[in-house]
Order: C-alpha cells, then sequence, then structure tokens
C-alpha cells in the first residue's frame, strides 16, 4: 500500500512538474524560432557551448547568468502536499526563474532560436520542457525520499557541472559540423 | 571552488565528448531531429542536476 502511495506521488510530482515547462518551453521555442537567423544562431550556439563547456569542465570561475530568486516560503506555508506540489511544479518545472548553476539551461533557448521554422521551434521546445520538468521532478523525489542534506546536494552540483560542461562541449562540436 | 580532480581529466573528458559531437553532428540530420534530440539530452541533464529541495 505505501508504495502505491509513493507510485502516486511520483507521477502526481511529475506531471505537475512537467505538463507547465512543456507548455512554457513549446511557447517559448514557437516565439523564438520565429526570429531565427539561421548561421548567427547557430554561430552563437556553437560558441555559448564552448566557452561555457570548457569553463564547466575545466572547473574556471565562469558562471552562468542565473536569476537568485527562490518560491517563497510563505507561498507554500500552510498549505497540503498537492497545493505546494503544483506551486513548485508550475514555478521549478520550466526552471526559468530559480537559481541555475548550470550554463547546459541557456543552450536551449538558442537552440530554439536555431530552429528552422516556428513550428520546429516549438518541437524543440516541447521535448526540452518535457525532459526539463520530468527531471526536476524525478531529482525533488530522489532527494526527498534518501533524505540529502545540502552538504551532499553541493557537493554532487560539483559533478553535475563538470558532466554539464561534456555534455555542451558534444553540443558544440554538433552544432558546428551542422553549421558548414 | 573546490578541486575535485586535475585539470588535464577536464582537457581529455572535454576532447573526447567533443569528438564524438562531431562524429554526432556529421552523421545526424541537421534540423530538428539534431536541435530537438541535443535539447532534450541537455534539459534532461539540467533538470536532474538540479537537485537543491525547493
Amino acid at each position: 500500500m505505501r508504495g502505491r502511495t509513493q507510485l502516486g506521488w511520483t507521477i502526481a510530482t511529475a506531471l505537475a512538474y512537467a505538463l507547465p515547462a512543456a507548455l512554457v518551453w513549446s511557447l517559448l521555442g514557437w516565439i523564438w524560432a520565429s526570429v531565427h537567423v539561421s548561421i548567427v544562431s547557430r554561430s552563437v550556439a556553437v560558441a555559448y557551448a564552448a566557452v561555457f563547456g570548457i569553463a564547466e569542465v575545466m572547473w574556471l570561475r565562469l558562471s552562468p547568468p542565473s536569476s537568485g530568486w527562490g518560491v517563497p516560503a510563505r507561498w507554500v506555508r500552510g498549505r497540503g502536499m498537492p497545493s505546494r506540489t503544483v506551486i513548485w511544479g508550475t514555478l521549478l518545472g520550466p526552471g526559468l526563474v530559480t537559481k541555475n548553476p548550470y550554463a547546459g539551461m541557456w543552450l536551449l533557448p538558442l537552440l530554439m532560436w536555431s530552429a528552422p521554422t516556428a513550428a520546429a521551434g516549438a518541437v524543440v521546445g516541447l521535448g526540452a520542457g518535457l525532459a526539463h520538468g520530468s527531471m526536476r521532478a524525478w531529482g525533488v523525489r530522489s532527494n526527498a525520499r534518501h533524505g540529502r542534506g545540502g552538504h551532499a546536494i553541493m557537493l554532487r552540483q560539483l559533478y553535475w557541472r563538470y558532466v554539464d560542461g561534456a555534455v555542451l562541449l558534444f553540443a558544440a562540436a554538433a552544432l558546428a559540423v551542422s553549421i558548414g | 571552488m573546490i578541486d575535485a580532480h586535475p585539470r588535464w581529466t577536464g582537457v581529455v573528458t572535454g576532447t573526447v565528448a567533443a569528438a564524438i559531437g562531431l562524429l554526432t553532428g556529421a552523421l545526424a540530420p541537421h534540423g530538428t531531429v539534431l536541435l530537438g534530440g541535443l535539447a532534450v539530452i541537455i534539459a534532461a541533464l539540467v533538470g536532474a542536476a538540479k537537485q537543491a529541495s525547493p
């Protein structure tokens, strides 16, 4: 019975995070791809991914753009778990307004800007939103289940940043070939 | 910043990642498939990496 409750919460959390993220990102993709300038947009994406990819794998002090905003405690205080999950999911699922230590995040709008049509931009955004929201929900559920403390989470962030850098360099190279 | 490993490992990792990226870019279709694939991989990674509690 407990296992079924856990599964129910995991599915509800995933939906609360992934659906708003998919909506927000596909809308952004549609708008952003409408003003695309093919070679320029891909070149900017390659340069961004290369610079931040090198910084992240080499442990250099170059922070990506990030807001310092977090969901205020008073917004969720006194509410039940379903309401909290919807509020957190809507704000954290898309990942645009809260703290972001990974440069990979801001390559996503550049990829949408590089899409050939507005519809393609929306499809790219939809995929990004679903992937980000679902995996964000997985991280939240995983932390809640394993009871990880702030120190353990901070240490893991260093390694995630390294992996993010490697993936950025992978993306920079793949996009560079696609320009030619 | 904590130095968790020597910088040369970053050079090796970055070079290998870029080489795989070049190969992928050469073999994959250059339109929405490539952009969408990259977007899904990066978004999933960043989403999973943001493990700080809300």
